[in-house]
């Protein structure tokens, strides 16, 4: 057998192609992680954000079912308890764990969201001149919540990367109306 | 095979610039199309945030009394009660006419603006631009939520003397 003399490559050459693949390949390699760290941050915050929207809205619409200011007793700046037009007690509570649930009739708690920001999240009660009503004994007795006259909902959701605080006035449409109305009445 | 590989000519210079400006506009492509999610979600939560603030001040409004103006007046009671300059003194829907801020505290980007106008109930409903306006026992409030950079969002509502 013969050896067919082959030049080969030089060291190098060798050398000086391996280290501009190296290049090249962690360049490209920074740029698609970044794409993909992009989607996976975006993905989240999506998540995060429409959580954040259901949870609110949620509050938002059972609160402004109320009939009667009156079911507002015992709530607090924590916890919102109130009453829909069968009867059925809605309770949503802020936890200093981060949690905000929800539960019917005193049944067990559902978690709605568990990126609450506790200090800054309140339920805050407005009497007919707008004044603050700070509840005496932590929770608003029945004499304070017969003068609630607007609620105000802070809701900030936070998470490690992303904060997001979403606040509005809710005035029950009942309110309005003046009184409770037939299709309220419930033993 | 030696002659063959003799033969092999590698790739002409015109051919690997195609290679890579392809390639530069594909990854181009993959990162526009990365950033215009972005900007959609970016779009959407400033539109939650809109919309709550526009719930907010609906909420504050339609919590007013509707209170009949004094008649004869060319207004119709749309002018401030006196010593009613903030919101938290306002104590009819009248007082958030013209009402406006440009930058929400707590959030700077966003601004208000109101108009309250009566609106007579016609045959086919509402008649959202009366032409002369007179006093009526409806009115029409136009809420709407700017912000800087997006358009704004706006919503008619309508309080009666009623209800």
């Amino acid at each position: 057998m013969k050896q067919i003399a082959t030049k080969g490559f030089s060291m190098i050459e060798i050398v000086i192609v391996i280290v501009i693949t190296g290049v090249i390949g962690s360049i490209a390699a920074s740029i698609l992680s970044q794409g993909s760290n992009i989607y996976i941050s975006e993905t989240n915050r999506q998540g995060f954000v429409s959580e954040a929207r259901s949870s609110f809205w949620k509050i938002i619409r059972e609160s402004q079912g109320q009939a009667s200011s009156l079911d507002f007793s015992s709530s607090s700046q924590k916890n919102l308890i109130l009453k829909n037009a069968k009867g059925e007690t809605i309770d949503f509570l802020a936890e200093s764990s981060g949690y905000l649930k929800r539960r019917f009739n005193n049944e067990s708690y559902i978690v709605l969201s568990d990126f609450i920001s506790y200090p800054e999240s309140n339920f805050i009660y407005f009497d007919n001149d707008f004044n603050l009503i700070t509840p005496s004994q932590n929770v608003l007795t029945s004499e304070e919540a017969e003068i609630v006259h607007l609620i105000k909902l802070d809701l900030k959701f936070s998470t490690n990367e992303d904060t997001l605080l979403l606040s509005s006035h809710i005035y029950p449409n009942n309110f309005r109306m003046g009184k409770t109305m037939s299709y309220h009445k419930y033993e | 095979m030696k002659k063959k590989c003799k033969n092999f000519a590698g790739f002409s210079m015109v051919e690997v610039v195609v290679v890579l400006v392809l390639l530069s506009l594909a990854s181009t492509m993959f990162l526009f199309a990365l950033s215009t999610g972005k900007d959609i979600r970016t779009t959407s939560e400033i539109r939650t945030i809109q919309g709550t603030l526009l719930n907010n001040l609906q909420n504050q409004i339609r919590a007013r009394e509707f209170e009949d103006p004094t008649t004869g007046s060319t207004n119709f009671g749309k002018e401030l009660d006196q010593g009613e300059n903030s919101i938290n003194q306002f104590d009819d829907i009248d007082d958030f006419h013209q009402y406006s801020i440009t930058s929400i505290p707590g959030f700077e980007s966003f601004g208000y603006s109101v108009d309250v106008k009566y609106v007579p109930l016609e045959e086919n409903g509402f008649n959202l631009n009366p032409n002369p306006e007179n006093q009526t026992n409806y009115k029409s409030i136009t809420v709407t939520v700017t912000h800087k950079t997006l358009s704004s969002m706006t919503d008619i509502m309508i309080i009666g003397s009623e209800f």
